[in-house]
């Protein structure tokens, strides 16, 4: 018995070593690195003047409008999209849930924003909502120029996220909803519940567990974006979120100790939201294991 | 308190499907009525459509003279115990069982005092700031009937509540529920499969098979005097043995040997294709022989004993020219079928044994070798 | 419920249907319409064009850039595809299969990758790409994509391999078949869907990344399609390239729409089986 187990084990880690020797290197030991660089003064147009400054880089960041003023953007996209995010994605998955016509249709319908590459949907909106070759201000007789106004730009940023990641939500909401025995929601019926009532004692409780990874996932996804921001605007107007400051303080002005300091930064805003919602909330991520 | 009227009801499903045919009957105030049948009978249809789970394609459902078909469960006021219980597992059985009390906007104070006597008449007490997941069968049982009934329904609605449970609690629960109903007094309604349940538990039985009302009787009544081929099938455990027969004279045939007519068919016409059938428990031994008998001899394949009772199996074969008479389908077999018989434990008997047996013209029943409908109910 | 009641609500929902498919094919549409749109109408406002015109797709495929962008994201997404796949399949069968001390701190690593910030370890990857060589190469972006789709393709195949009966393998076996037998007759085509699931999760994840595509490339050797698309220049200095962009964006839609099409309950499978049956 013994003898089985010892060999069990060392397969077991055989088989897990190629997968968790590729995640430590290419995560745990660059972020590790990361760290290490943040230490230094080291800009790569100058890689002579490379020195250790201990937390200077650090100190640099956190003084500095640019930080902050990415962060409170970030988390005004975060909070702006996930929210709507949520109520959109439920109401179409209840949409899904109840329709009985065409829920094969929607459902492949909304699997094309899924797929489709973040950088062409930013395109396709930031087209849109252009003032000389756009639609949207024809449509709604407006004479924007969305993209150069700060708050109208935001609103066109949140919206191609959400536009983009509602389907995502919407069939995470959708798979807990039918998880949801249906019994329990004609009993609720029976018991004298409005659909309101059903919605809100029976379905909302029993998909806590759910919406709340999506809503962690979510947040995460949300608070690392990139891709729509540089595509629609590259920051300009105060639309700046870390991720782009980190990106153009790395790739673009190559601080590697400076920028380094920023991507250690932002791995621990990650850190704290995910904190934040596994105690704060109880996310349920300890997921129960194979049998 | 309610008598319960299903009128001419069908059900149709948008892809055509008809699952229930103009089901007519009555439930009266206060019967413990029983909706029985093999799954997809649509028993479990007419039951979701009587608490509103379901539409009505056509007919009429009316409670008290009221006509229900467009209210909402919620303004129907029945209660209903699902096959699965239905428990919502992130309450405790407290708020289970007073979840529809709260719906209905009662004072905290009062929910807490009904809730505490439905617990107490089901002795789940002990239990009630217990969550569901650290609940028996039987205890989610007794919480699911906690929450029907808790709120003073005008009936109860029951699906297959038993299924779930392991043989000997199903037994127990169902005297229980038997009892609960007498006690309460309120309109009962429930759905099984199980022809035993629905003989030990009904007042009265409607038999449903392939949408379609076969039969509606007290027990005794479907037992004694089946309607029809399915219902004489259905109904008892082991069914009802059938073979071919036909009227000659006076006397009634069958493959196997012949005896008198029995009384209540006397206005059956000679040539008439009919199909006998007879219970295990009018199959005997042997004893003294008279034309109101049958003797016949069988080789017994299967022996059960079980203490109590004696089940011997045996098969009888017959020609071809039998089953001619008869619609293709009326009959499960052709040619031979096994027969059971229900004999005295105390006969001794072994597999491969050669056994004179006989059976009573007055146990005999005979369906129309067509209609599959008994000949005495049909007029 | 009455039946009029049950029709109302049926065309009721059917019209929300309708809005969900409009909401998901606007861009879709606007961008193909874009790019059918003759350079002379591009600002006309209209969200139909008024003449059709294919130049847009032709310059495109004409200038040197996209078609080897192309070329790169379609082989860089299916090698990164194909070794996440495989890597992940052997920890996946560890985790759902086999019980050993460190499982829980394997099931803890793949959920901190899952939420790890891409953009903390572009500046670190980026250095040690320039210093070892791998940077603007096609394995400098397999590697990083591989393994953030780790997490994706592990959890994806573990969900999928806790359904499958494995006690079958013990039934061919006792039928007579060898191991290999018994793996390749019953367990593989039992795998094979969950497999590919995952497989198609993780290519468009690894078609749809723009991170790591503009940090870690600089030129035609390995720039994937959305760093192409988004550093289009038009062919001359003071043109809008924003037909080219419609046109190479339809190009590489309709890739990701085909697959939809076909493997719309897989990817729904695929999405929730990691995040909900966990």
């Amino acid at each position: 018995m013994k003898a089985q187990g010892t060999a069990e084990r060392r397969l077991a880690w055989l088989l897990c070593a190629p997968a968790v020797t590729a995640m430590l290197l290419v995560t745990a030991y660059p972020i590790l690195y990361a760290f290490w660089l943040s230490l230094f003064r080291y800009d790569l147009r100058f890689p002579q003047h490379r020195r250790f400054v201990g937390l200077d880089n650090y100190i640099s960041v956190l003084t500095s409008e640019v930080w902050w003023k990415s962060l409170v953007n970030t988390l005004i996209i975060t909070a702006g999209s996930v929210s709507v995010e949520l109520v959109l994605g439920m109401m179409l998955a209840l949409l899904m849930f109840r329709a009985t016509l065409g829920r094969r249709t929607i459902r492949t319908v909304i699997l094309i924003p899924y797929g489709m590459i973040t950088v062409v949907s930013a395109l396709a909106w930031k087209f849109a909502f252009d003032p000389t070759t756009g639609f949207v201000n024809a449509l709604l007789n407006l004479d924007n120029a969305w993209l150069t106004e700060r708050w109208s730009a935001f609103f066109v940023i949140i919206f191609t996220e959400i536009w983009k990641t509602t389907p995502f939500m919407a069939l995470l909401l959708l798979a807990g909803l039918t998880l949801i025995p249906r019994d329990l929601i004609s009993a609720a019926r029976v018991d004298g519940a409005s659909a309101w009532q059903r919605f809100v004692h029976i379905m909302l409780p029993l998909m806590k567990p759910t919406i709340l990874v999506a809503l962690l996932f979510r947040a995460l996804d949300a608070f690392r974006i990139f891709d729509t921001v540089y595509v629609q605007t590259r920051g300009a107007e105060n639309t700046e979120t870390v991720s782009l400051v980190g990106y153009n303080v790395l790739i673009a002005r190559l601080n590697l100790g400076l920028g380094s300091a920023v991507s250690v930064l932002i791995f621990i805003g990650v850190l704290i939201i995910a904190l934040l919602f596994i105690k704060g909330f109880g996310a349920p991520l300890t997921r129960p294991e194979g049998d | 308190m309610a008598e319960i009227v299903i009128d001419n009801v069908s059900k149709q499903f948008s892809d055509g499907t008809q699952v229930l045919k103009n089901a007519s009957f009555t439930v009266h105030d206060g019967e413990f009525f029983i909706l029985v049948g093999p799954s997809g009978c649509g028993k479990s249809t007419l039951l979701n459509m009587i608490v509103g789970l379901d539409s009505i394609s056509a007919g009429e459902i009316r409670v008290d003279g009221r006509i229900i078909n467009d209210l909402d469960p919620k303004d129907r006021n029945m209660a209903m115990v699902f096959q699965s219980y239905a428990i919502y597992p992130h309450m405790t059985v407290a708020d289970n069982i007073g979840f529809p009390l709260r719906l209905a906007g009662l004072p905290k104070a009062e929910i807490s005092r009904k809730v505490r006597e439905a617990a107490a008449i089901l002795e789940l007490t002990a239990l009630l700031e217990r969550k569901p997941a650290s609940l028996s069968g039987g205890q989610r049982q007794r919480v699911a009937m906690g929450r029907a009934l808790v709120r003073n329904p005008v009936a109860f609605l029951l699906d297959e509540p038993l299924s779930n449970l392991d043989a000997r609690l199903r037994v127990q629960m169902r005297a229980e529920i038997g009892q609960l109903q007498k006690r309460l007094g309120t309109t009962m309604i429930y759905v099984t499969h199980d022809q035993t349940e629905a003989m030990t538990l009904g007042d009265r039985v409607a038999v449903l098979n392939q949408g379609e009302v076969q039969q509606i009787g007290t027990p005794r009544q479907l037992y004694e005097m089946p309607a029809n081929l399915f219902v004489a099938g259905f109904i008892g455990s082991p069914g009802m043995n059938f073979v071919p027969a036909r009227r000659e004279g006076e006397r009634l045939v069958l493959p196997f040997g012949e005896m008198a007519l029995p009384e209540r068919y006397e206005s059956l016409p000679e040539n008439r294709p009919v199909i006998a059938g007879f219970r295990p428990e009018a199959v005997r031994c042997v004893g003294e022989e008279n034309p109101h008998e049958l003797a016949f001899e069988a080789r017994i394949d299967v022996v059960e004993w079980l203490g109590a009772e004696l089940f011997v199996y045996f098969e009888m074969a017959w020609p071809e020219a039998w089953d001619l008479m008869l619609l293709p389908g009326a009959m499960p077999d052709k040619g031979a079928t096994m027969f059971v018989g229900r004999l005295d434990p105390s006969v001794k008997v072994s597999k491969g044994q050669p056994l004179r047996l006989q059976l009573n013209s007055r146990d005999i029943h005979l369906f129309d070798g067509r209609t599959g409908r008994n000949l005495t109910v049909t007029s | 419920m009455s039946k009029r009641q049950d029709r109302l609500e049926t065309v009721l929902w059917s019209g929300w249907g309708l809005l969900v498919v409009i909401y998901a094919l606007i861009p879709v549409l606007w961008i193909l319409s874009l790019s059918l749109k003759q350079p002379a109408d591009l600002n006309d406002q209209r969200f139909f064009p008024a003449r059709i015109s294919f130049d847009n797709y032709r310059a495109v495929f004409e200038d040197a850039q996209f078609p080897a962008a192309l070329w790169n994201s379609f082989g860089i997404a299916l090698l990164a595809t194909g070794l996440s796949i495989v890597l992940a399949m052997f920890a996946a069968y560890a985790i759902v299969r086999l019980r050993f001390a460190g499982k829980r701190l394997v099931l803890a690593g793949v959920l901190a990758i899952s939420m790890f910030p891409p953009v903390s370890i572009i500046g670190p990857l980026f250095n040690l790409w320039r210093i070892i060589g791998l940077y603007d190469t096609w394995a400098g972006l397999i590697i990083p994509y591989m393994t953030f789709t780790l997490p994706l393709s592990i959890w994806t195949l573990s969900a999928f391999f806790r359904e499958i009966p494995w006690d079958l393998d013990k039934a061919a076996r006792v039928d007579g078949a060898t191991p290999f037998q018994a793996f390749l007759h019953v367990i593989a085509p039992l795998a094979a869907p969950g497999v590919f699931t995952a497989a198609i999760l993780v290519f468009i994840f690894a078609w749809n990344d723009f991170l790591f595509a503009t940090s870690l490339t600089s030129t035609n050797d390995a720039r994937t399609v959305p760093a192409a698309i988004a550093f289009f220049t038009g062919s001359s200095q003071f043109e809008q390239p924003t037909g080219s962009i419609a046109a190479a964006s339809v190009v590489v839609t309709v890739p990701i729409i085909v697959i939809v099409l076909l493997f719309q309950r897989r990817i729904v499978a695929g999405l929730t089986a990691g995040a909900v049956k966990g």
